[in-house]
């Protein structure tokens, strides 16, 4: 009891520093401008002023920004998971020369940082007249050697029996990853497509190098344009755009918590 | 010549150096319980897979009514397989588990669940259609494993060890309901364990095999008579075979064989024994007659250990450095016993030769 207790003022002292930034954002988005900045913090929105919001909205093409979002990140995972499983099967389960070498390579590529891949990969959209195109934006991203790694690891140890006896139910090959290997893999699906969804939907430094026009750019740009281009930073409309931004990061992962807390049970304890 | 439901012709196997399958030749008559018997890492599983398509020949051939199989992919073949560690679809309810390979074969929605509904029920699990495996017992598991080899209605089972993974009490309630099953069905069976209780019990005729060969094949009591070898011998025999070394004396049409634990008389010895000096011979425990003598002037071996298992009773004796394993009704054993004589008429010897080959079985007289 005592113990339990302990653990839990330990965890709510622990989300204090993590939340407080978030509160102070929302309570800045409220705010007049004047009130940003004050000798003493004001720690509630006294006369919100809810008209920040709109504001935010129409100072940039957000709009456009949370369409674009939308799409790129849609299509970098979807890609991602595609392109992960059917490199992760054939990796897992068929014996092929260099398979070992092919999965030595994609070890590798997990730790070599993204950075070093943007200006080969700049040149080659350039010299292709791709920049300022959602290509440009999802074309990089399109295959994760981490998704790769995971779902390979999640395949190999589905055991060979199951395989045996989906082949005799006359499942097999892409049957076999569809109907068995995917679904048993969903806890590892998951997780990791919402990795990917939060990384992309955050991402800036990418859409920042090759995008210089608001057709195509994304929410993180749009943010940054508030900082940069005016001689004083509306800091209480930067942050009613932040939580808009962050808005459907939050909700998925209230909503995924939940499923990824049942995912556990499902195989964790009686499995 | 009738074409028996299934046919191994010469069917070898290797992985790199190791020949894990040897020019295997056998026969399983149309609606027989066939087990094939053997130690472990012997190749059972391994002749299951290549019988199923799950794996190539690399000599030989496997024909299943007459029909090459080599050429028929597994989905093809008409032959369900039943795994040891029964290998459910973890993410699928046991009606879909039943179900699955139906639907994949094509067949029609209404038909499909008719199947399942009706194996369901002949084994017993019509209650647990929309449970997932991770909820159901090891012994309902292995049902529902049962039952997606049943419902597709093959032209042969095989079966993987199917018991070896559950426990005593359950082990002996689903190897009964296997064989009512299949006594049932009338569907070729080929059952492969390591477990001679298994193979004793439910096999119409079976076939030892070691090192990748066929040791012995014929009904489980000819085998158990008659072993063709000291190895068949050795493993049909619980806990094991007593062998010693002993010595053939003829004279005027008979003889007798001696060993170090009593010479056993042998009334009518074929004249193909011929004059063999040097002998294994082995007695299973339980075949073996014996006393518990009351005065030590009788020759005697001394008692050294008791093994109760219930109704029998283990008793290990020893005289000079040998040592012999017998095992008697309980209520026929004295209350501690010192002292254990072997009654040498009525005992089953098995003559071998130096290199194990059997010579001869008789009962001594
Ligand atoms: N894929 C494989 N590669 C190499 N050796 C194998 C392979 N599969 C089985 N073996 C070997 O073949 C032998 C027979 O295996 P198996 O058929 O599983 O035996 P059993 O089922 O009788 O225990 C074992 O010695 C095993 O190590
Ligand atoms: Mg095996």
């Amino acid at each position: 009891m005592m113990r339990r207790f302990a653990t839990y003022a330990v965890l709510v002292a622990g989300l204090f520093p993590l939340l407080l930034p978030f509160y102070w954002m929302a309570v800045t988005s409220l705010k007049a401008k004047r009130d940003v900045f004050t000798a003493t913090p004001q720690w509630l929105p006294l006369h919100p002023a809810w008209d920040n919001y709109p504001l935010a909205w129409s100072a940039e093409p957000f709009g456009r920004f949370f369409f674009n979002s939308i799409v790129v990140t849609t299509l970098i995972v979807a890609s991602q998971l595609v392109l992960a499983s059917l490199a992760a099967f054939a990796l897992a389960r068929f014996e092929f020369r260099g398979r070992r070498a092919i999965f030595w390579l994609v070890v590798a590529a997990l730790i070599v940082p993204v950075q070093i891949t943007f200006v080969a990969n700049f040149m080659t959209l350039a010299r292709f007249g791709l920049l300022n195109s959602y290509l440009a934006l999802v074309a990089p991203y399109a295959a994760s050697a981490f998704g790769t790694f995971l779902l390979r690891q999640a395949f190999a140890a589905v055991p060979r029996q199951l395989e045996d006896a989906a082949r005799l139910d006359g499942c097999s090959g892409l049957a076999f990853l569809w109907h068995v290997l995917l679904p048993l893999s969903r806890p590892t699906l998951i997780a990791f497509a919402l990795v990917a969804v939060v990384a992309h939907w955050n991402d800036y430094f990418w859409p920042l190098i090759v995008t210089n026009n608001n057709a195509v750019r994304t929410l993180p740009i749009g943010l940054g344009m508030f900082v940069g281009q005016e001689v004083t930073t509306d800091w209480n409309l930067l942050m009613a755009a932040s939580i808009f931004v962050s808005a459907p990061m939050l909700l998925l992962f209230f909503l995924m918590q939940r499923y990824f807390v049942r995912a556990r049970l499902h195989t964790g304890i009686r499995g | 010549m009738i074409e028996p439901a299934l046919r191994f012709a010469g069917v070898g196997k290797s992985y790199g150096e190791a020949r894990i399958l040897d020019d295997l030749h056998l026969e399983v008559a149309e609606g027989e319980f066939f087990v094939l018997l053997g130690p472990s890492g012997c190749g059972k599983t391994t002749l299951l897979r290549m019988t199923a398509g799950l794996q190539t020949l690399d000599r030989g051939e496997i024909y299943l009514r007459g029909t090459a199989l080599s050429p028929v992919p597994p989905e093809g073949r008409n032959i369900a397989m039943v795994f040891q560690d029964y290998a459910l679809y973890p993410h699928m309810t046991v009606y879909q588990n039943m179900a699955f390979g139906l639907r994949r074969h094509a067949r029609r929605r209404a038909e499909t669940d008719a199947q399942v509904r009706k194996t369901a029920a002949l084994l017993g699990i019509g209650a647990l259609l929309e449970r997932r495996p991770h909820q159901l017992s090891g012994g309902q598991q292995q049902r529902v494993a049962l039952g997606r080899a049943i419902v597709r209605d093959p032209a042969l089972y095989l079966m993987d060890e199917p018991l070896s993974n559950l426990d005593a009490q359950v082990r002996a309630t689903v190897r009964t309901e296997i064989k009512e099953l299949q006594r049932r069905l009338r569907v070729t069976t080929l059952y492969v364990t390591h477990d001679q209780v298994e193979a004793m019990t439910l096999a119409d005729r079976m076939a030892v095999l070691n090192e990748g060969r066929v040791q012995q094949i014929g009904r489980p009591i000819d085998v158990y008579r008659a072993p063709a070898n000291e190895f068949v011998a050795q493993f049909l025999a619980s806990p094991k075979l007593n062998v010693f070394d002993g010595t053939l004396e003829r004279a005027a049409g008979t003889a007798s064989v001696r060993t170090a634990i009593g010479t056993f008389a042998f009334p009518n010895p074929p004249s193909s024994l011929g004059e063999p000096t040097a002998l294994r011979v082995g007695l299973r425990p339980e075949e073996i007659k014996v006393s518990f003598p009351i005065d030590e002037s009788e020759p005697h071996l001394s008692v050294r250990l008791i093994e109760p298992l219930g109704s029998q009773v283990l008793v290990i004796a020893e005289r000079d450095g040998t040592q012999v394993t017998v095992s008697v009704a309980a209520d026929a054993l004295p209350a501690e016993p010192r002292r254990l004589r072997v009654v040498p008429a009525g005992c089953a010897v098995h003559l071998f030769d130096r290199g194990g080959l059997a010579l001869a079985h008789f009962i001594s007289a």
